[in-house]
């Protein structure tokens, strides 16, 4: 569920925009952020970073930054997928992508994590994929 | 508002006179009535046009839907319609796509968008959940398909500092120029037919683009992923959908239809390419295949992508293989992979383009027009093309389609139109079923929207095809469950599955042999089905999109129920198209595929039409005219 940041409380020091790792929150120096809900993962990135504890979850918490070693990543079963790429398109860091297999005959497209460097955990595609083939594993 | 899942229940009526947006009213029982898809666009139509309506006028009216079903994850269910007043044929016209943009539609939060007026300067819209914006073309105007693409989407991630996920749907200069055959564009895939591009253009509208944050809700989401795991398995397993369309893709069925003889070639005088193997789908998987590609949420994936020019582009369908193929007499595979990009480029339906250029190939052999386009020249095609689209020389005229040009310089005979829509590239002579589909066709001549009944007699079973015995109410039947599949937003290939997979991997097999030569006796069984759908009020294996339906809205649905949805939607489009005069008069087929027999010294080869029509009015309940009745209007709670 997506943040949103607290108007009283945030000064407009910029922290959080320069952190947040999908780009959901805009706003200028010394003036009110605001984060995008569509854009949003929870990762929690800018809690960390926000002095005044300004950002808040859906449920009225201050939000918690989750950290980086716990961020699961997705693990596609290539037997299961079938390419259909909803978590393609639903990934906000572009980092899934369907595979390209050269063409002998017969192929099978899936879903490949292209770096799980770049991945932020959002689990996202795994809450999307209709037939359950996405698992969330641990990054390390 | 809805009561069901699976909609965003909101329908968006979308002035561009005025720039301002309503919401239009479309209720619980319009849903249930006729779910979504093409449906719901043609009762809006119903509903909204008096028959005075001219395709470029203002008042005609695009309209765009999606289906329920899109945007849940059920196995290719990402296609959305757009349904027009078509400038080829004067009467309605739907165009189904299979692009992201139907699922950026639901996820800015509206089931349709209905466009009326006309734009003073060239527009593009931006749609991002409530907010519609209205941005002025400048130099998008004039680009091509994929450039106009590539500049929107580096638009959109300027004004938001960062990528952003969005369904884009654009015209290429043929709709600029109003090409009458001018399609629109959403990502690789094509609303192609009949000419919607074209009519964007006459609105001066160059693109739409959505994006959103709005997820499609579920009703019973538990089941309904239980559901879509095992439909998809069935169709990964089936021999059609899991091993034929993924392999070849639907240039595969180029080989079976020059072995059954209904390949259309010379602009259909033969039902057979000497040179096919050189433009099959086995030479295009070998040679040129990258990767297969397809649309969202599809485990089929018969799209292709082909190397030209170092680019990685789109692969030709079957259509664009056999009519640019034996269609033109040409051997050129690489030629053909040229085209079919350019066509894109341009924005314009493969199909009309070359039946129009054959056409022409033809005019000038007999001398009515000349045009220097010859039978296997090659040289000047691409030409051609670019001067369609940007309306030069002779592409003036052949952008006006083959019914317009065979009305000015004759040839009527040889202008492989129905309704003025040229046919796709299945010769009806050797599977007269499908001949029949391309004449009572609601947009024309066009292969899926007659009921595609070439898989019955020739491409999956073997039926007779050259009987017109039951042919009738297979093809109202086909046309009915094709119908409603797509109401959901789904690919006509999931009713493949229809025909159990044995049926297809043992065409010799005994089981195989006897459905095939009882299928001409089975009449009056599949008569009582279409007549009383009612009595099927159960779910079918073979059917399993009614339980989707069930599962995603909510809705009551039975086998029944859903095929009296698509013969609803079927009969309220014809009567849209009433009211621009259509009637059996113009349900025709050109004299050389009733006439003219495919084979000389079998007189059999060619279309009984009118036999079949009689019969086939009489299925449906129509009168003699071919038009619903008042009974039945009311039957079917259309009126």
């Amino acid at each position: 569920m997506p943040f949103s940041i607290n108007r009283e409380k945030c000064i407009g020091c910029d922290a959080c925009r320069l952190t947040c790792p999908t780009q959901a929150i805009s706003g200028l120096q010394y003036e009110k952020h605001v984060i995008d809900p569509e854009l949003c993962v929870s990762c929690g990135l800018c809690a960390d970073f926000c002095e005044n504890k300004a950002i808040y979850d859906n449920r009225g918490k201050l939000a918690e930054f989750c950290s980086w070693e716990d961020w699961g990543i997705p693990e596609v079963d290539a037997e299961i997928c079938t390419g259909c790429s909803l978590c393609v398109e639903t990934c906000p860091m572009y980092v899934l992508k369907i595979n390209e297999p050269e063409f002998h005959g017969d192929i099978r497209t899936h879903a490949v994590l292209t770096d799980k460097d770049l991945c932020i955990g959002c689990e996202k595609c795994a809450a999307r994929c209709p037939i359950h083939a996405i698992k969330i594993i641990p990054r390390v | 508002m809805t009561t069901y899942s699976g909609y965003m229940g909101k329908v968006i009526l979308l002035d561009l006179n005025t720039q301002t947006t309503c919401e239009y009213p479309w209720t619980d029982k319009d849903r249930e009535l006729y779910i979504g898809g093409k449906g719901m666009a043609s009762k809006i139509l119903f509903d909204n046009l008096t028959g005075e309506e001219q395709a470029f006028s203002e008042d005609n009216l695009i309209v765009i839907t999606t289906g329920p079903l899109t945007g849940t994850g059920a196995p290719c269910s990402n296609r959305f319609n757009i349904s027009t007043l078509s400038p080829l044929t004067g009467i309605t016209t739907s165009s189904n796509c299979g692009g992201n943009f139907g699922h950026y539609l639901k996820k800015a939060g509206y089931d349709a968008l209905i466009i009326k007026g006309k734009c003073k300067e060239h527009t593009w819209i931006e749609i991002k959940n409530d907010k519609f914006t209205f941005h002025e073309c400048g130099e998008l105007w004039g680009m091509k398909v994929t450039e106009s693409q590539e500049e929107l989407q580096r638009i959109m991630d300027e004004s938001r500092n960062c990528r952003v996920k969005c369904g884009i749907l654009s015209i290429g200069p043929a709709g600029e120029n109003l090409v009458k055959y001018a399609a629109v564009i959403s990502g690789e895939r094509a609303a192609g037919r009949a000419g919607v591009g074209a009519v964007f253009g006459s609105k001066n509208l160059k693109a739409i683009v959505a994006t959103g944050n709005h997820e499609v809700p579920v009703d019973n989401v538990a089941m309904n992923d239980k559901h879509n795991l095992k439909w998809t398995n069935t169709l990964r397993k089936h021999p059609l959908t899991g091993n034929q369309l993924p392999k070849m893709g639907t240039a595969g069925l180029v080989s079976s239809m020059q072995v059954r003889g209904i390949l259309s070639s010379r602009n259909y005088a033969l039902g057979q390419y000497d040179d096919f193997d050189m433009v099959s789908g086995e030479t295009l998987a070998e040679d040129y295949n990258i990767v297969n590609k397809g649309c969202m949420s599809c485990p089929i994936k018969c799209a292709r992508t082909v190397n030209v020019k170092g680019h990685n582009v789109k692969g030709p369908e079957l259509e664009t293989l056999g009519l640019l193929g034996g269609g033109i007499m040409n051997n050129n595979l690489e030629k053909i992979l040229q085209w079919n990009y350019e066509l894109d480029e341009l924005g314009m339906d493969t199909i009309s383009a070359s039946s129009t250029l054959a056409w022409a190939m033809e005019a000038n052999e007999k001398g009515l027009w000349k045009t220097g386009l010859e039978f296997g020249k090659i040289t000047n095609i691409s030409k051609t093309f670019n001067d369609i689209a940007f309306r030069r020389g002779i592409g003036d005229e052949l952008a006006e389609g083959t019914r317009w040009l065979s009305k000015k310089y004759g040839g009527e005979e040889f202008a492989i139109q129905s309704k003025g829509l040229e046919l796709a590239a299945y010769e009806p002579r050797r599977s007269v079923g499908q001949g029949l589909g391309y004449a009572v066709s609601n947009r024309g001549g066009c292969h899926l929207n007659g009921g595609y009944l070439v898989i019955v007699e020739n491409l999956g079973l073997h039926a007779d095809p050259q009987t017109p015995h039951a042919k009738a109410d297979f093809c109202m039947f086909m046309q009915d469950l094709m119908e409603a599949v797509s109401l959901g937003g789904q690919c006509l290939f999931t009713s493949y599955a229809v025909f159990p997979g044995f049926l297809i991997s043992k065409p010799n097999g005994i089981i195989t042999t006897t459905v095939n030569k009882v299928i001409p006796f089975l009449g009056p069984v599949v008569r009582v089905l279409n007549k009383f759908p009612e009595i099927a009020s159960f779910h079918l294996w073979l059917i399993p999109h009614t339980k989707s339906l069930h599962y995603v809205t909510g809705m009551r649905m039975n086998l029944g129920k859903f095929l009296r949805t698509g013969e609803r939607s079927y009969n309220v489009e014809r009567m849209t198209n009433a009211k621009f005069g259509v009637s059996a008069k113009l349900d025709t087929l050109p004299k050389r595929l009733t006439d003219v027999p495919q084979d000389p010294k079998n007189p059999k080869t060619k279309v009984p039409l009118e036999k079949m029509k009689k019969v086939y009015y009489e299925a449906r309940g129509w009168s003699k005219d071919g038009l619903p009745t008042e009974k039945k209007l009311k039957k079917m709670k259309i009126v």
